[in-house]
């Protein structure tokens, strides 16, 4: 599988490319915007859409869902029925699917908010706005924000410490290092102790 | 993504193994080459994409011209490097500790810099656009003339260090 990451100059996000090493049906994952570039990196590796995943659903990315859909023929996934106009897989609980042709397990994180979700691929994370480097995405309440940190703990950490995150805003990180790095993990543990 | 390991235990020095393979490749990808000792190495003008140097130690390596994309240094330690003119993009250095290196001249775009250590380190001239230095500790650290647009330096412990000629309006201290 290739990763392709593509920082969007329109939306300020990241955006993710997934598909296999030979180019045919990829995913994009988190679109907040369909440019010209963007069409222009999936020629350039000969990449078809097959999926769009979406992490967690915001205006912009709506309308690039929409726009996405009148060029491919895509299914959507995401923690909602429907993407503005255009029907979701809606992923409520953790699961493996099949995306693409591509192997993703997806688990949501209502900690954030109900319709966010996070999804693995081999040995890498796709957080979109929920869990970035050096801190963690808007939460409502410390309730949730301690929620969200055991699910990080339980869910995602099981998978090994060097997996890999790639964000929907910054630079990669790893699991290794949120835990290690960001005060968020680290105040937990210390409350344990205490 | 990360598909061989490279031979040899850990804490091993892997710096022949490494000046072999760039003997025949321009890049290397999709490599775990962590907990290794490099030393003297020459990095210039290659490439590593999807490769981990986790917990690696680095000395007197050169980095000048190389261009690193999804590589992560994670907890490395780097002594008296040089990454002059690098091009990176979504490179982790989270928790490395830098020691007299110099990155002058150099476009990190979007990496990771959080946890950090660097003492007498020179970012002059370099980009840092999106790049996080969150809970960095900086000791006599430049930065003068960067593009630090959208870099995030929240919670980092500075002496020393020199912001000039640089967009600070345009970061978050």
């Amino acid at each position: 599988m290739k990763i392709i990451s593509h920082h969007c100059r329109f939306s300020g996000g990241n955006v993710y490319i997934c598909g296999p090493d030979d180019g045919g049906t990829a995913l994009i994952i988190d679109p907040g915007a369909f440019p010209r570039e963007l069409i222009e990196v999936l020629t350039f590796h000969r990449y078809e859409l097959g999926a769009v995943v979406i992490t967690h659903p915001e205006e912009p990315m709506i309308h690039a869902v929409e726009t996405i859909a009148r060029v491919y023929r895509i299914e959507v996934f995401g923690g909602v029925d429907r993407i503005g106009s255009i029907p979701c897989r809606n992923i409520t609980e953790e699961e493996e699917l099949e995306i693409a042709g591509l192997p993703v397990h997806a688990i949501p994180m209502p900690a954030h908010s109900r319709e966010s979700v996070v999804y693995r691929m081999e040995e890498v994370f796709f957080t979109g706005p929920i869990i970035h480097a050096g801190t963690l995405g808007r939460t409502v309440n410390a309730y949730a924000q301690a929620l969200m940190v055991s699910t990080v703990r339980d869910r995602m950490a099981r998978f090994g410490e060097s997996s890999v995150i790639l964000p929907g805003i910054g630079p990669a990180t790893t699991i290794r290092a949120e835990l290690n790095l960001t005060p968020f993990y680290r105040a937990e543990v210390d409350d344990i102790r205490v | 993504m990360f598909e061989t390991t490279l031979e040899g235990g850990r804490g091993s020095d892997a710096s022949a193994r490494i000046q072999e393979i760039f003997h025949h490749e321009q890049r290397l990808y999709r490599l775990v080459a962590e907990r290794r000792s490099f030393t003297g190495v020459d990095f210039s003008d290659h490439a590593t994409m999807w490769v981990s140097f986790a917990s690696s130690a680095f000395t007197s390596c050169n980095f000048v011209g190389s261009h690193l994309e999804n590589t992560f240094f994670d907890f490395a330690r780097f002594e008296d490097c040089d990454f002059g003119d690098l091009n990176a993009f979504n490179v982790s250095f989270a928790g490395a500790r830098f020691n007299r290196c110099s990155f002058i001249g150099a476009t990190m775009d979007q990496c990771n810099f959080n946890g950090i250590d660097a003492k007498s380190c020179d970012f002059s001239d370099s980009s840092l656009r999106r790049t996080r230095f969150i809970n960095a500790r900086l000791t006599d650290v430049r930065y003068v003339n960067c593009d630090v647009s959208g870099a995030i330096f929240s919670f980092s412990h500075r002496e020393g260090v020199v912001f000039k000629q640089s967009n600070v309006e345009d970061a978050r201290l």
